[in-house]
């Protein structure tokens, strides 16, 4: 699903982002990505969704070569992938529905598809009931819960997440994590940065760390780390 | 495109056209002054070319011819006018009735006329009319070299000056148009920056699920064409009324003065300047959503 191959990433600053690094990801797979601020945990996600592209290396996502992807053919790969940050982004003057929805208008599904599809993802996430709420009148966890439902009713093969649990309280995130576990289970990719060693131990998942844009360990079944 | 799809970005496109209403209708008063001055250059411009090619059109040479030529001679250079390249009409003038016009023209003091004592200095001579007026200065040029031409004249100096007169109003004309659309495209794009600024967040989600640039580019394009229209339209508007007062005013109290008949002239004006206020507009749009597009 994702193969980072010898990737380097040095930005306009001359600040290294990335040093080297050589990963791979299957589809199907539930990773996180840990490691301080700085470390290169974020430009990682940047070159995934052609944000950022590699000095160096060559990044493959699903078969296709970032890196030299056309800019036009941008919106596609990104098609393909859901996007969820630490700040949920929600369009403030749209309904939970609404927000979901405009995902799938953007690219221009038919009318009939979004309505349905919407509803779904809604249920899935556990916000059927609140679907008509502006952002402002839902939790935290639940505003969340909006941003991943928009990231995947596209169906997308995988799921990216920077710091998804990153506002949240702990129970509101252990729910959060539980969310994209079901996710994951369900056959998509999910690659999530993040600072929280609690919800890493508690997943007991793949766990790769960076440090100084090295990735310094990659486990199986890992825990967040003790140096930290 | 799907018609769900054109009409998601015309409302669009309203929808921050009356949220910003007051920067609107700024940007179309600025593209209404712009046009409008723009407009008044335009009419300046083509009714001295109108005035201009009026007066050169009946501007002729004066070719002089020796004297003590023979017929076959005289016959020669008038084929050889002929020939000449944008030449409309050849007219021979013999001594006599050199003669005979200048004693029309003198008739009221008959006693000038008797100091030649029966001699008739005139030389005879060409009169070339031509169908481009540009050729006047070539052709007298070349004229002069023949070895049978005395001399040839045409009215050098009021026709030099007035090429001159059009050539500065054009090039005026041309520089006053560069800064007012540049003037335009700044206030425009300024106007749609805000609207862009205003849904920075909208364009970025766009961007990450996959929206396409054409896609979150339309409505801001439409609303880039719209304020120009409008602005133009409002100019026209103007303009065509200006013109109106103006013709009639002319006509009535300065006759002699030639101007630009109303149609199809301020059809071709208000079409260029329409086209100007959009492509103004398209271009602006562009400019400001430039930014946010980089995601």
């Amino acid at each position: 699903m994702i193969n980072f191959r010898d990737v380097t990433k040095i930005y306009n600053n001359g600040s290294t982002a990335l040093n080297h690094v050589t990963v791979h990801i299957k589809k199907g797979e539930f990773v996180f990505v840990v490691g301080a601020s700085g470390a290169g945990k974020s430009t990682f996600i940047k070159l995934l969704s052609h944000e950022e592209l590699p000095t160096e290396g060559s990044v493959i996502v699903n078969g296709t070569t970032v890196n030299t992807l056309p800019k036009s053919r941008v919106p596609y790969l990104r098609r393909k992938m859901g996007i969820v940050f630490q700040d949920f982004r929600l369009l403030p003057n749209k309904t939970a529905a609404e927000n979901v929805a405009f995902a799938l208008e953007v690219i221009e599904t038919p009318r009939r598809v979004i309505k349905e599809r919407v509803r779904n993802v809604l249920d899935l996430v556990g916000l059927i009931g609140k679907a008509d709420e502006l952002p402002q009148n839902l939790s935290g966890g639940e505003q969340q819960r909006v941003a991943i439902a928009r990231a995947i009713v596209n169906r997308p093969l995988l799921l990216i997440a920077d710091e998804p649990t990153g506002n949240l309280d702990p129970d509101t995130s252990k729910d959060i994590m539980t969310l994209f576990s079901k996710i994951n289970h369900m056959g998509t990719t999910v690659v999530m940065v993040t600072h929280d060693n609690q919800m890493v131990d508690f997943m007991n998942k793949r766990v790769i760390e960076m440090v100084d844009g090295k990735i310094v360990r990659d486990e199986q079944k890992g825990v967040y780390g003790n140096e930290i | 495109m799907k018609f769900r799809t054109m009409r998601y970005y015309v409302s669009e496109a309203f929808q921050s056209f009356r949220r910003n209403s007051f920067m609107s209708f700024a940007s179309i008063a600025t593209v209404t002054l712009s046009l409008f001055i723009l407009g008044t250059f335009m009419m300046m411009v083509a009714n001295l070319d109108y005035f201009a090619a009026n007066l050169e059109n009946q501007v002729q040479i004066s070719v002089y011819l020796k004297d003590n030529l023979t017929t076959e001679q005289v016959m020669k250079v008038g084929r050889q006018l002929k020939e000449l390249p944008e030449v409309n009409k050849i007219d021979f003038v013999s001594k006599d009735d050199a003669m005979g016009r200048l004693k029309k023209r003198m008739q009221d003091q008959p006693g000038i006329l008797d100091a030649l004592a029966g001699k008739n200095p005139l030389p005879s001579s060409y009169e070339l009319t031509f169908t481009n007026p540009l050729a006047v200065r070539k052709t007298a040029a070349i004229v002069s070299e023949y070895p049978e031409v005395e001399s040839s004249h045409y009215g050098q100096e009021i026709i030099d000056q007035l090429f001159r007169i059009t050539e500065v109003i054009r090039w005026g004309g041309i520089a006053l148009i560069v800064f007012l659309t540049l003037a335009t495209l700044f206030i425009i794009s300024n106007t749609i920056r805000l609207t862009v600024f205003a849904r920075r967040r909208e364009i970025a989600i766009m961007k990450y699920v996959g929206a396409t640039n054409w896609f979150i580019r339309w409505p801001f394009l439409l609303e880039g064409l719209f304020l120009g229209f409008i602005g133009g339209v409002i100019a026209n508007v103007f303009l065509i009324q200006f013109y109106r007062f103006i013709t009639v005013t002319v006509h009535q109290s300065l006759t002699f003065l030639p101007m630009v008949s109303m149609y199809p002239f301020m059809y071709q004006v208000s079409g260029i300047l329409l086209g100007i206020s959009m492509i103004i507009g398209a271009i602006g749009s562009t400019i400001s959503l430039k930014r946010y597009m980089k995601v």
